[in-house]
């Protein structure tokens, strides 16, 4: 699985970043590397097993007021 | 600008319902008709009112700002700093959904249909085939969605199939509910149907972004009115009591269906739009979450972004919304109140105050 | 453009083969339930019988050649401690995997739904393979000798009771039907009755060798269930007095002594009913008026009397209210007084009417049922009396 992630990524990197490097648009190179680097944070611990905490919860604690409100 | 296509508001239109009603029309009616039980129907009237006003409230701020959308005009409202905030909080909102999508649209087909199936492959297949849409433009999407559109009115050919085994005295009594329970029923589908909100995305792309009132408000009637027949479909049949103990009450309702013991089996329709209309309605939040992306951080292409834009939503799509279906429940669909009610409206009061934007939408085109 | 779309189009197509990859099933390798049925034995386990279609039987030469050699049916059974449990013991027995989804009837046996119907159901409503419209039915003794009995004309006992039911001569439910009742606090549920009997040696020419006796399958009454555990019959009598409280007497004929010649009787066959209950309360007294309308046709005459006479008419529609309030009556006052189940549904017709006394009484409906007075009213009428005016062949008197 992680082997299959890891192929995933590089095929992902081939393919996009010798155009950009081409076109010299190296702020989308900077914006292409954070989300990919997002990606794996998110995608690498969770094939091995790590789990990440929930943004979610977090929001839920603001919006709890309203959703108790409602329930 | 990042996106050259252009659609007309007939394309829109059937963009927009593909992009509300697929993951609707299951899971909405289990949650209204445990709230609302016969009353369900009260509900979803209301929630089309409300829906009907998110739908102007969304057109009419994104009216004051032609060619812009709504990542870019909140910088224009509320300054750099604060309008790069919500920006973010909407791309994040736009990738929220979409991830939650991919959730639902795998959960149902496993749980429903290929339980030795993992979720993922059903995940990837989605995310593979809606990047490959979304790397086409907005205009592809459409005219892909075109095609498929018409499978939507099966879901309607299957109610007037059903009406054999319904029975109009489960409607009654009336209002036996009480008004609270009805307002309960009816917060989830207008957090569905205000997802027209999405529409702010894609105004500057209609050749005739005048017309954006009539886009919005034809798309929430029709979603309206296609999520009452399904929600209608499985009340009448199950009865009050019945209906609500289902996970996904319209799959069962046309499993019942059995017209002189011949025609049945109609789940496929069922399987069908929610299939095709995953497919659509994910690739629509994909392009939010990638143009909103590629606007928030000023890039000259949004391109780029959708494969690694791709990884993050259905890495989400995991992580975000716990491991079993209780636990996605249990998320729904209070979050979406904020980005699609709240906020428009305090940017649209903002606006009228700093009077940003152009004053009247007739000067809009 | 066109590309691209045509593009999308060939991946969408393409994925729909995925079909092929993980949940694949190829119809040789499956075993197709056509009858499934649940029983709890004596050691407290559940027993999980399914009657397995041979596909060599179902061939469409099956009939012709009088091969019949293969059994059409094979019956395999399993125990476990729940139904899952017991499924998984089964598919040790079954070379094939289990199919579930063409499953006709789901029958419940005796000493099991006297544990409780709800968590047979349950299984069967939950996983997304069996039908919700599968028949239910609760087995006079254990459920798996009705997959064992072999009937005549249809080639299992499954598919014999399926037909048995279509023909809605007795009360039937559907699995969802019967959840329905289940979750309605108006209504308390009963299912159709099934029992095996033996009908002589043999099965004809070409089965001579097959000598044990051989068993039938017979709806027979209904049984009643207090929340969802079995507590008495009712018998096919009382069952037609239930069909007509419930309104769901379409089919079957009245049997009414004829007028004029007492000791010989009329049928008339029904083809239109309806029923209406309209509750009435007052805070204090509550009963019910029932309004049952009937329509049908008069298809035999035992009498001699010359009944096609609008007076004769008149006098045969009264009788056919009379029998029909006699039998209504006799299925109400089992219901109130040695149930005390509200196995009608006049709780929702009572929830409909006054849905703010409902909410306080649904609590202790059946009390409030078996204390409530009912008036019977038949509105009866015959509109056909066959081809024929006079009797046949008896002289004008």
């Amino acid at each position: 699985m992680i082997v299959l992630l890891i192929i995933a990524f590089i095929g992902i990197i081939l393919f996009e970043v010798p155009g950009l490097i081409k076109q010299k648009m190296w702020r989308d190179l900077v914006a292409f590397s954070i989300y990919l680097f997002i990606g794996m944070a998110l995608s690498i611990p969770q094939v091995l097993g790590i789990i990440l905490p929930n943004p979610s919860k977090a929001i839920e604690v603001i919006i709890k007021p309203v959703s108790e409100l409602l329930k | 600008m990042l996106e050259h296509g252009k659609i007309d508001s007939k394309q829109a239109i059937l963009l927009m319902i593909s992009m509300i009603l697929p993951t609707a029309i299951l899971i909405v009616p289990a949650i209204t008709l445990k709230y609302a039980k016969q009353d369900a129907w009260l509900s979803l009237i209301l929630a089309t009112l409300v829906g009907l006003l998110i739908a102007w409230l969304v057109v009419s701020l994104s009216l004051r700002f032609p060619g812009k959308t709504i990542i870019e005009y909140t910088e224009e409202i509320l300054g750099r700093v604060l309008g790069k905030i919500v920006g973010f909080l909407y791309i994040y909102t736009f990738m929220r959904i979409g991830s939650g999508v991919c959730r639902e649209f795998g959960f149902f087909l496993v749980t429903a249909m290929m339980p030795e199936t993992p979720m993922i492959v059903f995940i990837i297949i989605a995310i593979v085939i809606s990047a490959y849409a979304v790397r086409n433009g907005l205009e592809v999407l459409c005219r892909f969605n075109q095609l498929f559109i018409p499978v939507t009115g099966l879901l309607v050919i299957a109610f007037l199939l059903s009406t054999t085994n319904m029975k109009l005295t489960r409607l009654l009594p009336v209002f036996d509910t009480g008004l609270l329970s009805i307002a309960q029923g009816a917060v989830s589908p207008i957090a569905w149907l205000g997802e027209i909100l999405t529409l702010a995305m894609i105004i500057p792309y209609l050749t005739k972004p005048k017309e954006a009132y009539r886009v919005a408000v034809i798309s929430v009637l029709l979603s309206g009115f296609i999520l009452m027949i399904n929600t209608m479909e499985s009340l009448l049949i199950f009865g009050p009591d019945l209906a609500n103990h289902w996970l996904y009450p319209t799959y069962n309702a046309v499993r019942v269906v059995s017209i002189a013991n011949f025609l049945e089996r109609l789940d496929a329709v069922i399987l069908m739009v929610w299939i095709l209309g995953g497919f659509i309605k994910i690739g629509v939040f994909y392009y939010a979450f990638v143009l909103g992306s590629a606007q928030w951080m000023g890039l000259k292409d949004y391109r780029p972004l959708v494969l690694p834009a791709g990884l993050i939503m259905g890495a989400s799509s995991y992580f975000l919304f716990g491991i079993n279906i209780v636990e996605y429940y249990s998320h729904l669909p209070y979050h979406l109140i904020l980005p699609e009610v709240v906020i428009p409206l305090l940017l649209l009061i903002v606006a009228l105050a700093k009077g940003k934007g152009k004053k009247s939408e007739d000067e809009a085109t | 453009m066109r590309k691209k779309i045509a593009i999308l189009l060939l991946l969408f197509f393409l994925s729909g083969l995925l079909g092929g990859c993980w949940s694949r099933s190829e119809i040789g390798e499956e075993a197709i339930i056509l009858g499934t049925g649940v029983d709890l034995t004596e050691d407290g386990l559940i027993r999980l019988s399914v009657q397995i279609a041979s596909p060599g039987a179902f061939s469409a030469g099956g009939d012709t050649s009088g091969g019949g050699k293969e059994p059409p049916a094979w019956v395999v059974w399993a125990e476990g401690e729940t139904i899952e449990d017991a499924e998984r013991y089964l598919a040790m027995k079954v070379p094939r995997r289990i199919y579930w989804d063409h499953s006709i009837i789901l029958v419940i046996g005796e000493r099991m739904a006297k544990r409780g119907t709800e968590m047979v159901s349950n299984f069967f409503l939950r996983t997304g393979e069996p039908r919700e419209n599968m028949w239910l039915m609760v087995a006079r003794g254990e459920a798996r000798d009705i997959l064992q009995a072999q009937p005549m004309l249809a080639k299992t006992s499954a598919q014999a009771t399926g037909f048995l039911t279509r023909m809605k001569t007795g009360y039937i439910v559907q699995i969802w039907e019967y959840a329905e009742m289940r979750a309605s606090k108006g209504v308390q549920p009963v299912v159709t009755g099934v029992e095996v009997q033996d009908f002589g040696e043999g099965r004809g020419p070409g089965q001579g060798e097959n000598s044990t006796v051989q068993k039938k399958v017979e709806l027979s009454g209904v049984a009643v269930l207090k929340v969802d555990k079995l507590i008495g019959w009712l018998d096919a009598h009382e069952t037609r007095g239930l069909l007509w409280l419930k309104g769901e007497a379409k089919e079957g004929a009245v049997i009414v002594p004829s007028p004029g010649e007492p000791g010989k009787e009329v049928s008339i066959k029904i083809r239109r009913s309806h029923t209406k209950i309209v509750p009435e309360y007052d805070g204090e007294n509550l009963w019910f008026n029932v309004n049952i309308y009937v329509e049908g046709d008069m298809v035999e005459q035992q009498s001699r009397v010359d009944l096609a006479k609008p007076e004769q008419i008149k006098a045969l529609e009264t009788a056919m209210s009379e029998e029909i309030k006699a039998r209504t009556t006799a299925t109400l006052e089992k219901a109130q007084t040695e149930y005390g189940l509200d196995i009608f549904g006049f709780g929702n017709a009572f929830h409909r009417k006054y849905r703010k006394e409902w909410r306080e009484m649904q609590n202790h409906w059946d009390e409030e049922f078996s204390r409530a007075g009912v008036n019977i009213a038949v509105e009866a009428h015959v509109r056909g009396i066959g081809l024929l005016s006079m009797p046949a062949g008896s002289p004008e008197k």
